[in-house]
């Protein structure tokens, strides 16, 4: 688990900051942890979202990037008196479960627009990976033929990634 | 354009076919086997059976930005490509005209989609394939739109069951006269949610939905596999599993030693003896080596898709036809037609929360059209009607977005499959409008220094009042299988986008009103054959593939039994 004060990443950033991309790392593993199965690490998404930023990305996506992770630090200031990469795993996750319920709960009115879209592209990018899609979800390129309407139990018992 | 005027005519053959998608690879394939040698001109690169499907074994994680295309390439190089929305992602845009290398013009917006290589369409078509009835033969005549069609289906049903042999379609018989059953292959099957919907439509208002009778081989067929259930057909399949030029018509012509395959050859001109009275040849720019090439032949199948085809005819034989060959009813480039859609409504499924599926079926259901197909069921507000294209899945981990959950919780909720849904647009018949139109700009040329196209195409007041009936029709049909939170749309339509252009050539009784006769000749040039979508005379609600397929293997068995008798 990589959320110490010391988490160093693995991979040299191609959009953001060293320090932005070490946040962006440090919310995916709350986000999206290793358990049994691969977890956002694991699968490269942090990686994936640089690259995507880089490539893809408008420039007024890659700045609300760059805010959202600007602003969870200094969320993390204010409640804990520390940056987000410093803080413990409890509050690191206490912060991220309040921007979800923000986001995705009943009361929206204060929804995180960074955490959104954050929350979006990590599944999205989860998912599709090779250790997301075939590891934690099902995956098969060639199914080979089509079995329908039958327990879920009886084709995996998981969620196809395609 | 380097001209060369000297350019003579070194090659010379029986027969010329003019595009090899889906109607140029039928009239290749049927040509070649009744021994006429024959010169198939494709004006895009070669693609090759399998070795060119480029992606059609990537993995989502192989793709660059898991197959996202970034906005400024989208912007730049396919800014009407795009407009349908699925077409340019990185498993599929290699199969698409860059719009800034092949411009045209839209005096309304007209969404024209395009891919120049061989095989042309036939590659990422949507495969479904119906017959047309003669409720679509005799609309016409009947409602006094156009003109009416010289064939009924009696005259082109044994080559419907020829064309679906060859092809391989899968379907359930139905037994209803709007829509012929076929020569099928077993049908893939319905899922629980689709079979209810089809148990409710029937039992409570007399609608059936069927399987989507598609050209995906649900049994390995001619010597093709069957269909794996990968749902990635538009990058060309490596089993061969779908019909395309590549996985069918073209090997067959092949074989029997017959065929020349010419890519990277523009025809530009059909060139036409005025003594004579027919077609002598065409002009081509090689677009490799630039050279300016006239090949002959004793008979030209027009094969390009309906608008080139018909800017080829546009372009030739001006010094005796002004407006081109083709031209004297004062018809060609006219009636372009389109189906509109993107109009219907979807809904929750509820109770099937324990069922699933493995492997990604290549279709959906298809309900056929209900609407004025007798009296009971007459429309005053409109003529003519629809049908509907539509399915109803799981959905996949993206609801896990939207619940409450970070860590363990939102890993838990990717594994559970998303809810049951079920979808559905409308695909409608627009009627053939005279000034529904294509023309050719002659000061606006293209990198060959040939004209570029203008369409000036609409719908109008009918396909607009259809539209009413094409979302709350689907609701109630939704409604009667008890499915929930059912949601009506109307997405808009612009003609093109359903890419089943057709009409500017279209066929007739009467030289003074039509392009062609009830054999795909071209009154003006008998040896001339325009097979694609241009010659259609009105547009049904179907997909229009499979007639395609029928008239052409119908005009060419007929181009050789005239040839023989030296009539051509």
């Amino acid at each position: 688990m990589s959320c110490q004060a010391d988490s160093k990443i693995t991979w040299t950033p191609k959009f953001f900051t060293e320090e932005e991309a070490k946040s962006l790392t440090a919310a995916l593993d709350v986000l999206i942890p290793a358990t049994d199965t691969p977890g956002a690490i694991d699968a490269g998404v942090p990686e994936f979202i640089d690259l995507l930023a880089a490539d893809l990305l408008e420039a007024e996506e890659k700045q609300q990037f760059k805010d959202g992770i600007a602003q969870m630090d200094a969320d993390s200031q204010a409640k804990f008196g520390k940056l987000f990469v410093q803080a413990s795993r409890e509050q690191q996750t206490e912060l991220l479960v309040g921007y979800d319920n923000a986001t995705f709960g009943t009361d929206t009115s204060n929804k995180n627009e960074f955490f959104e879209n954050l929350k979006n592209t990590a599944v999205w990018a989860f998912c599709t990976s090779e250790k997301g899609a075939t590891q934690h979800l099902q995956y098969e390129l060639n199914p080979g033929g089509y079995t329908n309407c039958v327990p879920i139990a009886e084709v995996g018992g998981k969620t196809w990634a395609i | 354009m380097n001209l060369n005027l000297k350019a003579k005519a070194e090659n010379t053959y029986d027969a010329i076919v003019i595009g090899s998608g889906i109607s140029g690879g039928f009239a290749a394939k049927e040509l070649c086997e009744k021994g006429l040698k024959t010169l198939v001109l494709e004006r895009g690169r070669d693609v090759k059976h399998v070795e060119d499907y480029i992606t059609a074994n990537k993995n989502p994680w192989d793709l660059p930005n898991r197959g996202r295309v970034p906005k400024e390439e989208l912007e730049k190089h396919y800014p009407k490509q795009s407009r349908t929305g699925y077409t340019v992602k990185a498993e599929s845009k290699h199969w698409f005209v860059r719009d800034d290398e092949h411009p045209y013009q839209e005096v309304k917006r007209f969404d024209w989609m395009r891919g120049y290589h061989v095989g042309g369409r036939s590659l990422m078509w949507g495969r479904h394939s119906y017959r047309w009835s003669d409720l679509d033969f005799e609309a016409n005549a009947k409602d006094g739109y156009g003109v009416d069609w010289p064939i009924r289906y009696k005259d082109i049903e044994s080559w419907y069951t020829y064309a679906e042999g060859i092809a391989g379609i899968h379907g359930m018989k139905e037994g209803m006269p709007q829509l012929p059953d076929g020569n099928f292959l077993p049908p893939m099957e319905l899922n629980c949610v689709e079979q209810k919907l089809r148990d409710s439509a029937k039992s409570k208002l007399g609608r059936i939905v069927t399987i989507g009778r598609t050209a995906n081989l649900s049994v390995a067929h001619n010597g093709r596999a069957a269909c794996q259930y990968r749902n990635m057909c538009i990058r060309g399949c490596p089993f061969g599993a779908y019909f395309s030029s590549q996985s069918t018509t073209l090997p067959a012509a092949n074989a029997t030693g017959n065929l020349t395959l010419r890519p990277n050859s523009i025809v530009y001109e059909i060139l036409f003896d005025k003594d004579k009275r027919k077609a002598t040849g065409v002009r081509v720019i090689d677009t490799v080596t630039k050279e300016d090439i006239v090949f002959e032949a004793k008979v030209i199948f027009c094969c390009a898709s309906a608008i080139a085809s018909t800017s080829i005819l546009m372009n030739s034989a001006k010094d005796v036809f002004p407006d081109g060959l083709g031209s004297t009813s004062g018809e060609l480039g006219h009636n372009v037609m389109d189906h509109h859609f993107r109009c219907g409504a979807n809904a929750e499924v509820e109770g099937y929360d324990d069922k699933y599926y493995k492997g990604r079926r290549p279709t959906g259901f298809y309900i056929m059209r209900f609407r004025n197909v007798d009296k009971a069921s007459e429309r005053k507000e409109y003529l003519r009607g629809f049908g509907y294209q539509g399915q109803a899945s799981r959905g996949n981990w993206q609801h896990a977005v939207k619940e409450l959950g970070i860590g363990e919780d939102l890993k838990a909720a990717m594994q559970v499959p998303g809810p049951w849904s079920v979808g559905m647009t409308a695909f409608a018949e627009t009627l053939p409008y005279h000034e529904n139109r294509m023309v050719l700009d002659r000061e606006n040329l293209d990198q060959w220094g040939l004209p570029t196209v203008i369409f000036d195409v609409e719908f109008k007041e009918n396909e607009k009042r259809m539209r009413k009936d094409m979302m709350n029709d689907s609701a109630e049909m939704l409604e009667a299988s008890g499915f929930k939170n059912i949601n009506t749309y109307d997405a808009q339509s612009w003609p093109g986008l359903g890419i089943h252009e057709m009409g500017t050539a279209r066929m007739g009784k009467d030289p003074r009103t039509s392009v062609l006769n009830k054999w795909n000749q071209v009154w003006d040039a008998p040896n001339v054959f325009v097979t694609d979508g241009a010659c259609m005379t009105s547009a049904s609600c179907v997909n229009p593939s499979l007639t395609y397929m029928a008239l052409t293997a119908r005009a060419a068995d007929y181009a050789v039994s005239e040839l023989k008798k030296m009539n051509l």
